[in-house]
């Protein structure tokens, strides 16, 4: 049995008045800055790892609605924490969010860098991302899947429960647990309404129908944000970064197939188009095969190694 | 239940003896004290009358010493109330050894405490003391307010109060709204316990104070 020793949250405080460098007046502000019932309990502010998860999302290509509605969430946490500070009253913050949109929008990526945002103000004790889909919560007979579902809550607490499809939870008619799923996790984010962040993921089609199956559900999110497709500049743009963040460069040609390629997608293809996910997977298939191409030489420059022809390109339907 | 008092105050602000008194008032023939000072704890029981006789005549015991002093109660909600009476808070940019030591044990008896109150000197009329009081008693109030404890500030020696009255200029938490007490003549008394304990129960008395 691990013993876990108890400091009391004033501890710090007391010491440096044994050091010597509080006054009694300074001890008693200082005592009274700590508040110990609210948010701030989770963690302390760290504004590093805050400014580097906001840098890093406002380096995500387009998404201009998704990073105003963050920035809106931060300046709300932070102004709430300042109240909270001149002893004003202060709403509780509700963080549960439903994410829609398309495959491939940043839902996810988008979910893992708010984890670290809510760790860096203090909202979050963790700030890990716990991503969970329909089989990880839903058992196979009854009772199993409120005790799936509780689980991964716990492994949740201090972080963001990331539901992907969560509409998948409403399929399946009356007899289907996934309702089950669905009650627990409602309950869990009441009862747990400053250790963790639910987010309800999915595309947008199937999210509104989800949505409109459980009325009490939607409003209960306050945050919806909605990722939209992105055109094909962004999409070159993500090409470009994505191959940058490799070592890799595009040769003018492969750019220039790669876009036309993306364009005939978009326009084509446009229910099943998976956005940045497509051009991950044909960059990566790209990669493979220009180092099958080098391979056969005998002789490489650090030019070609970094260099895409656009032979290179795997530009057909899979 | 238990109800644990923190009494704080700036020097000579009349600490001990509202304890003693207040505590006769409540009834308690016998005090039970417990103190924890420089020279190591010690505990036993006390008549009000004694104590007041070792608080005229201050030894080295008595300095800097945080007291508690406990009441057992025949009847009413909590009953069992223990008055702390805690070291002076001292108006010092730097605190020696023995002052931080002291500083500790008030801030701790602070942290335990479910209701604080603050002692006023209704007699002093010194801007400096006045101002020192002001300042630790708005910050009382925030610490008080933060971790959801019942603040209550409290003014005594009504009986000798002094001639021009209390400077609000100074900025006292609760908007000139206090408890005058004597602690001698023991006026003050009904309206503090009434607020402590209250008709109806603790709690929805003192929440009203808030």
């Amino acid at each position: 049995m691990t013993v876990i020793k108890y400091f009391p949250p004033s501890e710090h405080v007391l010491k440096k008045i044994e050091r010597g460098e509080l006054g009694t007046i300074a001890a008693l502000e200082a005592l009274g800055e700590q508040q110990p019932k609210t948010k701030c309990k989770s963690g302390d502010r760290d504004e590093n790892t805050a400014a580097a998860a906001l840098w890093e999302l406002n380096l995500l290509v387009g998404l201009k609605e998704v990073k105003r509605v963050v920035e809106e969430i931060k300046a709300y946490i932070e102004i709430q924490q300042k109240r909270l500070y001149h002893n004003l009253k202060c709403n509780p913050v509700v963080l549960h969010m439903i994410f829609k949109g398309n495959p491939g929008t940043g839902k996810t990526t988008v979910a893992r860098l708010l984890g670290r945002l809510f760790q860096g103000m203090g909202v979050l004790s963790q700030g890990h991302l716990v991503e969970v889909e329909r089989a990880d919560l839903v058992g196979e007979y009854i009772g199993h899947t409120a005790q799936k579902t509780r689980e991964q809550i716990k492994k949740a607490l201090g972080g963001i429960l990331f539901v992907d499809e969560a509409y998948s939870l409403g399929r399946g008619g009356e007899k289907d647990f996934g309702k089950e799923a669905i009650d627990v996790l409602v309950k869990g984010m009441e009862d747990h309404r400053n250790d963790f962040v639910l987010v309800l993921a999915g595309y947008r089609r199937e999210m509104e129908q989800f949505a409109c199956l459980n009325p009490g559900l939607s409003s209960r999110f306050p945050i919806q944000i909605d990722f939209p497709d992105y055109c094909t500049k962004e999409l070159m743009d993500i090409a470009v970064m994505m191959a940058t963040e490799r070592h890799y460069r595009f040769s003018p040609g492969a750019k220039r197939l790669l876009k036309q390629h993306l364009v005939e997608q978009l326009h084509y293809n446009n229910l099943n188009f998976s956005n940045a996910r497509l051009v991950r997977n044909i960059l990566e298939k790209s990669l493979r095969r220009q180092a099958l191409r080098l391979s056969g030489q005998i002789e490489v420059t650090r030019e070609e190694l970094i260099t895409i022809e656009d032979g290179d390109l795997v530009v057909e339907q899979p | 239940m238990n109800l644990n008092i923190a009494v704080l105050g700036a020097p000579k602000a009349g600490k001990t003896l509202f304890c003693i008194n207040f505590a006769e008032y409540m009834g308690a023939r016998n005090l039970c004290y417990l103190e924890v000072g420089a020279l190591g704890k010690g505990r036993g029981v006390i008549t009000p009358q004694v104590a007041r006789q070792l608080m005229v005549d201050p030894g080295p015991r008595c300095n800097g010493v945080v007291r508690t002093f406990a009441v057992n109660l025949n009847k009413g909600a909590p009953y069992r109330i223990a008055f702390t009476d805690t070291a002076s808070l001292n108006n010092k940019e730097k605190l020696t050894h023995a002052e931080r030591r002291k500083l500790i044990l008030t801030l701790r008896a602070l942290q335990e405490a479910d209701i604080v109150l603050y002692l006023l000197d209704l007699a002093c009329s010194d801007p400096a003391v006045l101002h020192f009081a002001a300042e630790t008693d708005r910050r009382l109030a925030g610490y008080s307010r933060s971790n959801a404890k019942p603040y209550l500030l409290v003014g005594t020696k009504w009986d000798q109060r002094s001639s021009n009255p209390i400077h609000w200029n100074h900025f006292f938490s609760s908007n000139g709204n206090l408890v005058s007490i004597s602690s001698k003549t023991g006026k003050g008394f009904p309206e503090l316990r009434r607020l402590l304990l209250g008709d109806r129960g603790l709690f929805s008395v003192t929440s009203d104070l808030l």
